[in-house]
């Protein structure tokens, strides 16, 4: 929901469809923004990442107007932005670095990190966090080695609902501990 | 927008930003991305950290020590506190609960411990009162509390009245009922005798019918000290 129109991107969507240049321009801004989100953590290359939300923009402007979606607007557009990161991935196939399962990227590039300041608050509230709540902390570091969420449920004995419920209330301390330094 | 549109599927959101989601799950995420303006925003807020998380050497290097398996005991301490205050919410954590059932047992016990104690100290000494034994029989005062008496009556009728009196040595009364009904089918009577008021001496206790001029009475003699 946009806070310049108060509706959905669907809403959106029935609006541009019907004439509405300002709920297209609208729309595109929204969408722009959200691929760009999934695009930077499936490849690696920030400039690549942006070539591939500018082309599925493109086909999602020609198409949207004469497009039935079946499963919604959100479902077919990601539809389209998916195909254009596996093109890319296709194309980039012989890299050893390519992919994860034959047809994404699922990590982020190793890096030195631009933040310093917050990657030592970072570690200092993981410290906190490693102490007072380590099966977050057991989830990090599985997660580190590689394991997926069924693996580390397996793992860890525990349902796909608890580990969720143990990441959002992980998430929490740690957001909150970046903010006041407390755990 | 201040609510997630779907929340059983915002609540993946922190497996997406440390990727662990299966590729199913992270589709059905990503859709839902696309939709949700509130699961974005919190995305777009902790990219930062989550990139952190996930890419730093220094930050990983924290786990390394960490143990993964399910199998491996964590201390002592810990799991206390996981048992007693497990990641619930907050009504839910059996903490509560342990000390709710506290909250009310300490109050039932203080009750049910000063009645019991109550009910000993009133009869602390019971004695049996026997014409052979009379002269022999002591009760101490400085046990404190109420003395347990019981007596028979040759021919006494349950239910119906006697007079019972303790005199003391000096011919002071110092207990009198004129309608003492406490005699059973046995003849038997159990008096309670509150001592605190009684000084240390000899004692002598009568039992009569004052309804009937042909009845004989029956003395007890005993010794508070």
């Amino acid at each position: 929901m946009s806070p310049d129109y108060g509706m959905s991107l669907s809403d959106l969507v029935e609006k541009a469809r019907s004439g509405d240049n300002n709920a297209e321009d609208r729309l595109f801004q929204i969408l722009r923004a959200r691929f760009a989100s999934i695009a930077k953590r499936r490849v690696r290359e920030k400039e690549t990442a942006e070539d591939i939300v500018q082309q599925a923009c493109v086909t999602v402007l020609q198409k949207y107007k004469t497009e039935e979606f079946r499963a919604g607007f959100e479902a077919w557009a990601y539809c389209v932005l998916r195909m254009k990161i596996g093109n890319y991935i296709q194309a980039k196939s012989s890299s050893r670095e390519s992919l994860d399962d034959g047809t994404v990227l699922d990590r982020l590039p190793e890096k030195s990190p631009s933040d310093p300041d917050l990657e030592r608050k970072l570690i200092d509230c993981l410290r906190k966090i490693i102490k007072v709540y380590p099966r977050y902390a057991r989830v990090l570091s599985l997660s580190y080695q590689g394991f997926i969420s069924d693996e580390i449920c397996n793992r860890l004995n525990v349902t796909k609902t608890n580990l969720y419920s143990l990441l959002s209330r992980g998430r929490s301390v740690l957001s909150l501990c970046l903010e006041t330094g407390r755990v | 927008m201040s609510k997630c549109t779907n929340e059983s599927t915002g609540r993946l959101l922190h497996a997406y930003e440390i990727n662990i989601l299966t590729e199913p799950e992270r589709e059905q995420f990503e859709i839902h991305l696309l939709e949700c303006e509130y699961s974005h925003d919190l995305l777009l807020v902790f990219e930062r950290q989550a990139e952190l998380l996930t890419s730093s050497s220094k930050v990983r290097s924290l786990f390394d020590d960490v143990k993964t398996s399910s199998t491996h005991r964590e201390p002592l301490s810990d799991r206390v506190k996981q048992w007693l205050w497990p990641e619930t919410p907050f009504v839910f954590k059996p903490a509560i609960a342990y000390l709710l059932v506290l909250l009310l047992i300490i109050p039932a016990y203080y009750g049910v411990s000063s009645h019991t104690t109550q009910t000993v100290s009133e009869f602390q000494q019971s004695i049996y009162l026997s014409p052979n034994r009379s002269g022999s029989t002591n009760l101490r005062i400085s046990d404190g509390g109420n003395a347990l008496l019981t007596f028979r009556y040759e021919g006494s009728i349950p239910e119906k009245r006697y007079r019972v009196k303790i005199d003391s040595e000096n011919g002071r009364t110092m207990y009198l009922n004129d309608k003492f009904s406490g005699f059973d089918e046995r003849e038997i009577g159990v008096l309670s005798l509150d001592l605190s008021g009684i000084k240390p001496g000899k004692y002598r206790l009568v039992i009569d019918d004052p309804n009937s001029e042909n009845a004989s009475s029956r003395e007890y003699l005993f010794y508070i000290e």
